[in-house]
């Protein structure tokens, strides 16, 4: 999971950094995530992995790393 | 006007006039101390043309509201720089109400455009229940773009508490705090209807 995670955040994050080389917890908002680009990344998740975020998880914690987009991914129900 | 005194007759209810003159007369009524947020966001135009091009309907309509789309829509496109300040909006209100927990959906904060051509944020759903709970009573929005970049700024407003302190000579100089004269209250003849003379009426204190 966490390898799609990534490819998502390398696709639509536009992150300055490369995203493979930070680690599960590195924040990603300190890595250069800006609050526009975590919503493409919302939305591309939601294709990738079949889900839909409710509003209850619109909060900047629930895409803070990849381990907590992996955690939010799980607590919907989301397949590897 | 004020004869007798309080609990002269026992039994009796305390004569309202003399309950004025010794509780609320030494009192003015005045605003209290008002609460301003500011919010702010800045937006790549090209970040809001990347992600209609790669999320197409999808992201339009995840983030903004049909009214939106439909002012922001262009013969074959999209006014983009118009869709990254009303972005730029959302977020700004967003920190406006600095939510403790899940933020509202984009959708639920809307630019609407007014006859005048200035612009307004138009609250609804979660974000209408955040800004209540935050106690914001007004918002003011300004967008613009420039070239690569699209921003916005949101202000918001507490509403007025309205506080009891003793009456000052100091109040009475402050021109610039709009005190409300509570003295005006009592001079209403018998039956409460106001006098002649317009007073029944909290009045600005011109100071």
């Amino acid at each position: 999971m966490e390898e799609r995670i990534r490819g998502v955040l390398a696709q639509h994050g536009r992150m300055p950094v490369d995203v493979a080389g930070i680690s599960d917890r590195a924040d990603l908002y300190q890595a250069g995530l800006t609050s526009h680009a975590s919503v493409n990344v919302m939305l591309a998740l939601e294709d990738e992995f079949e889900i839909e975020f409710p509003q209850e998880m619109l909060k900047k914690k629930t895409f803070e790393s990849v381990s907590a987009i992996r955690q939010a991914l799980s607590e919907l129900g989301a397949t590897v | 006007m004020c004869e007798g005194r309080l609990g002269e007759a026992p039994g009796r209810a305390p004569d309202l006039e003399l309950l004025v003159e010794a509780v609320v007369r030494p009192l003015r009524l005045v605003a209290g101390p008002q609460q301003i947020r500011v919010g702010v966001d800045v937006v790549r135009v090209a970040d809001v043309a990347r992600s209609i091009s790669t999320l197409g309907a999808r992201y339009l309509e995840r983030v903004f509201t049909a009214d939106e789309l439909a002012e922001c829509g262009l013969p074959g496109g999209w006014a983009v720089e118009r869709l990254a300040a009303r972005y730029a909006a959302k977020e700004a209100l967003i920190k406006v109400l600095e939510p403790t927990g899940a933020q509202p959906e984009w959708r639920d904060i809307a630019v609407r455009r007014r006859s005048s051509g200035a612009c307004e944020l138009v609250l609804s759903g979660e974000a209408l229940r955040q800004a209540e709970l935050a106690g914001v009573a007004r918002l003011s929005l300004s967008m613009t773009h420039e070239g690569e970049y699209a921003a916005a700024v949101v202000v918001g407003w507490d509403t007025i508490a309205v506080v009891a302190v003793p009456d000052s000579p100091m109040l009475h100089d402050a021109p610039m705090i709009p005190v409300l004269d509570v003295r005006s209250y009592e001079e209403r003849d018998n039956d409460g209807r106001a006098n002649p003379r317009g007073a029944g009426t909290a009045r600005p204190n011109a100071g």
